[in-house]
């Protein structure tokens, strides 16, 4: 390098060394964009053994749960209670660690995806690398799907992690391949409309914690939360003579919309569909 | 020939605070353009309006013929923009970082590996290649973050007070860079704290204080323009009342409006006569005998000017 005087008239040059790249059309441009935040996510998150040796002590754990609740299923029977029939116990023994393994991976989902989110914005703001982001042509909904895609990415990991584990309940009968699809497919849902509650308040919050802390908040108003409502709705209603059920207390019927967003609620719809139905007077409730 | 960059009447309220008081700056192309003022005059305010990430409350910002405010997408294409606290992703290799900015721009594959690079050698940096970002110094992170500001080869480059925080030979490095950029044809806009390096690098600047323009120009241009002082420093070999008397032979000159001997022997001169006038004065000092061992300006022109310029109880300036 050579001293050059400020005023000095200098050759100006094509500096290229990259050649400009063509405008693209504005869903290739989101596209691109969504694959450089996608790219950058899943290469800091999956390097080194940390994301697989998270993985094997998940499975391990989920398999462990799975083997106990087997096993406090088959004592069960094999003492006498719930009847003599070897078919009947082992699809009972199917559909038990077919609901514990669900409802588990259904908590696993709904706080893991949205923690997980809900830093992905406010993070970016506090290590003081949004305005990089924001200065480059990527579009803002390629920010967002970038970092909801990439999050839920290794939450899907997981659930499919946990597949193989789940074919077990076919070995002991009492539950359909369409049954597990469909509890799988809650799993999805609840990863993706809870993830985008994480995302949403980190966008919204600017520090971290505070995203984190109004996301989880959420989540428990809407598991925990509208479980209670509703089972405090049905504790105040009434019935007339008939049995049918009443107004509750306040002169409406029970918000039963509040259940729609439970994924506990879902995952139960679930599982009250297998062949035998886990108790037809709780299922009736569900 | 049109500017590169333009602002016309640009304004800037934050909550009834006036950050940007209608500022007009024309830069031409190949330009090293300097903002200097004060902490707070709004420099940074304006760099972020050309970067398209503040809105303007009124007037215009072109960048290439482009409003920054009708077409960012387009202007993002043609700057890259550096500001003046950045953070890195502490889980990425130095490629990396320039590979996801890379990707952000659209930049094919193909492209990718040559342009990082090239890249990281324009910026000393290629040993540190598969080095994570966090583990560079101040100094290399700063020349990452300029590197990451070139990967669609911008036209224009905004850099907001690229010096700070860096030791002398880091900035030394960085003004070397950014003369080797203009070399290779960028536009710069540049503010820093750092005058004499500014004044040193520039070919024109614009002394912005509380949100507004006050000079604008090359620094020698403005100088004329405002027919300002110099300090003077005249160490010689004298003491005592031999000192005071010299001092007072200074003092008894038409253009010295103050003459005053500080605690080192050193007598400082208020100045009011220009390049010709301060020769002069060095000859016919020497010519009365005095035994003068150094002669020479206390600070910078652009120091000087800006000191000028900016004082609190400066009178209104029309600005340049």
């Amino acid at each position: 390098m050579t001293d050059t005087p400020a005023d000095a008239q200098i050759p100006v040059t094509p500096a290229v060394s990259v050649r400009r790249p063509p405008r693209a059309l504005p869903f290739l441009r989101t596209a691109g964009g969504v694959a450089a935040i996608g790219a950058k996510e899943l290469r800091g998150r999956m390097r080194g053994r940390r994301a697989f040796v998270i993985v094997t002590i998940y499975l391990s754990l989920l398999g462990g749960f799975a083997w106990m609740v087997a096993t406090l299923i088959a004592q069960s029977y094999s003492n006498g209670f719930g009847g003599s029939s070897a078919a009947f116990a082992s699809a009972a023994i199917g559909q038990g660690i077919f609901a514990a393994l669900l409802m588990l991976e259904t908590l696993q989902v709904a706080f893991l995806a949205p923690s997980s989110t809900a830093g992905a914005i406010s993070l970016e703001r506090e290590k003081q690398t949004l305005d990089l982001l924001v200065a480059t042509p990527i579009t803002s909904l390629a920010i967002v799907l970038g970092k909801l895609l990439s999050t839920l990415v290794y939450v899907f990991l997981l659930i499919a992690a946990s597949l193989p584990l789940m074919a077990i309940v076919f070995v002991y009968g009492g539950v359909g391949p369409e049954d597990v699809l469909r509890g799988y497919l809650v799993l999805i849902a609840t990863a993706i409309g809870l993830g985008s509650f994480g995302l949403f308040c980190s966008s919204i919050v600017r520090r971290t914690t505070a995203a984190t802390a109004i996301t989880i908040f959420g989540v428990l108003t809407v598991t925990i939360g509208t479980i209670f409502v509703l089972a405090f709705w049905a504790a105040m209603g009434t019935f007339d003579n008939n049995g049918n059920r009443q107004a509750g207390p306040l002169g409406i019927r029970s918000p039963e919309v509040l259940a729609y967003v439970n994924p506990f609620v879902a995952q139960a719809d679930v599982l009250c569909g297998t062949d035998t139905n886990l108790g037809s007077a709780w299922c009736s409730g569900v | 020939m049109s500017p590169i960059v333009r602002t016309e009447g640009l304004v800037k309220r934050y909550d009834g605070t006036l950050a940007v008081a209608g500022v007009d700056l024309s830069i031409e192309a190949g330009e090293i353009f300097g903002l200097v003022g004060p902490n707070g005059a709004g420099k940074t305010t304006i760099l972020r309006i050309l970067a398209t990430l503040l809105s303007p409350s009124a007037g215009e910002a072109e960048i290439s013929g482009m409003s920054v405010t009708g077409n960012p997408d387009e202007v993002r294409r043609v700057l890259g923009f550096m500001p003046d606290v950045f953070g890195v992703y502490d889980d990425m290799k130095v490629w990396e970082y320039l590979d996801f900015f890379a990707r952000c721009y659209g930049i094919a594959a193909a492209g990718r590996r040559r342009m990082i690079g090239d890249l990281l050698e324009l910026v000393d940096l290629a040993d540190k290649r598969d080095s994570y970002v966090h583990t560079l110094s101040r100094g290399m992170q700063q020349r990452l973050c300029l590197a990451h500001a070139l990967v669609h080869d911008p036209q224009v480059l905004l850099l907001d007070e690229p010096a700070s925080g860096l030791d002398p030979r880091a900035r030394v490095e960085l003004r070397e860079l950014l003369r080797e950029l203009r070399v290779l044809g960028k536009t710069i806009l540049i503010s820093s704290h750092i005058l004499p390096e500014l004044e040193e690098l520039c070919t024109s600047v614009a002394i912005v204080d509380r949100g507004q323009v006050l000079a604008q120009g090359r620094v020698a241009d403005i100088e004329r323009r405002l027919r300002f002082g110099a300090v003077l420093r005249v160490r010689l070999l004298l003491e005592g009342e031999q000192l005071a008397a010299a001092r007072d032979t200074f003092a008894s000159d038409p253009d010295v409006a103050s003459a005053v001997i500080l605690d080192d022997g050193t007598v400082e001169l208020g100045f009011r006569g220009d390049d010709a006038a301060s020769a002069r004065l060095l000859a016919t000092s020497v010519a009365a005998g005095l035994p003068i061992v150094s002669f020479s300006r206390a600070a910078s022109d652009l120091e000087e000017l800006f000191l000028q310029v900016t004082a609190p109880d400066r009178e209104p300036m029309e600005a340049a």
